[in-house]
């Protein structure tokens, strides 16, 4: 046998050792860390103070006008049918990236008018990322436990199908900064 | 996205969610080439780590003369070289006069392959590697390692010789 030369047998054993290992989460976001540190990719927790404030509140408008278009004005009022229910959470990792904030402020407004026009009643809330998780035998400071997972903001709605939930996520300005949109149809029992 | 317009979203921005594009698109094939060059989950750990240092700091003089699958490669195994020269005293290549070869042995599977190519001395474990899992040709391993054609040529068919050598062994186990 020469041993320059393999059997095509043997190269189609060597292609098939040509697969992927994701790495874990924890390996990225260390070098995403060591990045940082080095001062190779911009940190985001180092953002001009009020960049990140005027973010936050061009945010928060969405949850203003949540009041605007429930049939009370309060946005902690709002009936709706269980069998038609959805939650909506969104979740902030490293991830999450504000834009400009007037360009944010007319995205959440659009989309709120968006939802509204589609009949999608609808309520929801800004979250505190400060928290207590409650757990059986301990609780823990949510921040140093789930960091860098925030669950910033809910909404509660009422829609004619799973799908039609989800394309109202979809549709939120929050997908275009980075951030995930969990959401859970009510059970009713 | 491909790897040209990855690259450039990421030096315009330098931002943490473009270099998190960029690195998930291309670390999962270096990640397990660096698993079966180093046989040590830590060690692979910290060479991804290296490597991305190293990668982003260059970023912006790549030329765009090679893939940039290729330019990662070339610098996670030289990473891998300088960790073995820094840990080894003894290269195993050394010993590749004393391997006996069987003539008829072929590859039989790629889960014994996988075990014969963890066997290998690291030296005859990379050039396995690079060549016939890889797929670089000599001309490439040449400048990745930065040895001549006739150097990777040579230690191509001494790597494939043992190998086959530990196969063998297995099967008569």
């Amino acid at each position: 046998m020469n041993e320059e030369h393999l059997s095509e047998e043997e190269k189609k054993l060597f292609r098939q050792l040509q697969t992927e290992k994701p790495t874990s989460p924890a390996l990225e976001d260390q070098i995403v860390n060591a990045l940082k540190q080095e001062g190779l990719i911009n940190d985001n927790q180092r953002r001009l103070p009020w960049v990140q404030w005027a973010a936050a509140a061009a945010i928060a408008v969405v949850f203003f006008f949540v009041g605007q278009y429930t049939q009370t004005g309060k946005a902690d009022v709002l009936e709706i049918n269980p069998e038609m229910g959805y939650m909506l959470l969104l979740h902030e990792t490293e991830s999450f990236q504000p834009g400009d904030p007037m360009d944010m402020f007319n995205e959440y407004k659009t989309w709120m008018e968006g939802t509204f026009a589609k009949g999608v009643t609808i309520t929801g809330q800004e979250l505190d990322n400060k928290a207590v998780f409650v757990g059986p035998s301990d609780s823990l400071d949510y921040q140093s436990a789930f960091k860098p997972h925030l669950t910033t903001g809910y909404f509660v709605l009422e829609a004619e199908s799973l799908e039609q939930a989800i394309e109202v996520a979809q549709e939120n300005p929050h997908i275009k900064y980075g951030g995930r949109i969990e959401v859970k149809p009510f059970i009713v029992r | 996205m491909d790897d040209r317009q990855l690259v450039e979203q990421f030096l315009k921005t330098k931002s943490e969610k473009a270099f998190r594009q960029l690195y998930r698109e291309r670390t999962p094939h270096l990640y397990q080439m660096a698993l079966r060059l180093t046989q040590d989950d830590s060690l692979s750990d910290e060479l991804i780590q290296e490597m991305w240092v190293i990668a982003i700091r260059k970023l912006a003089e790549f030329q765009w003369r090679s893939a940039l699958k290729t330019w990662l490669t070339g610098i996670l195994v030289n990473l891998y070289r300088n960790h073995r020269k820094a840990n080894e005293k003894m290269d195993a290549l050394a010993d590749e006069d004393s391997v006996e070869v069987s003539s008829e042995l072929t590859f039989s599977n790629a889960h014994d392959l996988e075990a014969g190519i963890a066997q290998l001395p690291p030296g005859y474990r990379q050039i396995i590697i690079l060549h016939d899992v890889e797929g670089y040709k000599h001309r490439e391993i040449a400048q990745l390692l930065d040895i001549t054609e006739g150097t990777s040529k040579s230690q191509l068919f001494h790597a494939r010789k043992t190998l086959r050598t530990f196969l063998s062994e297995d099967s008569t186990k």
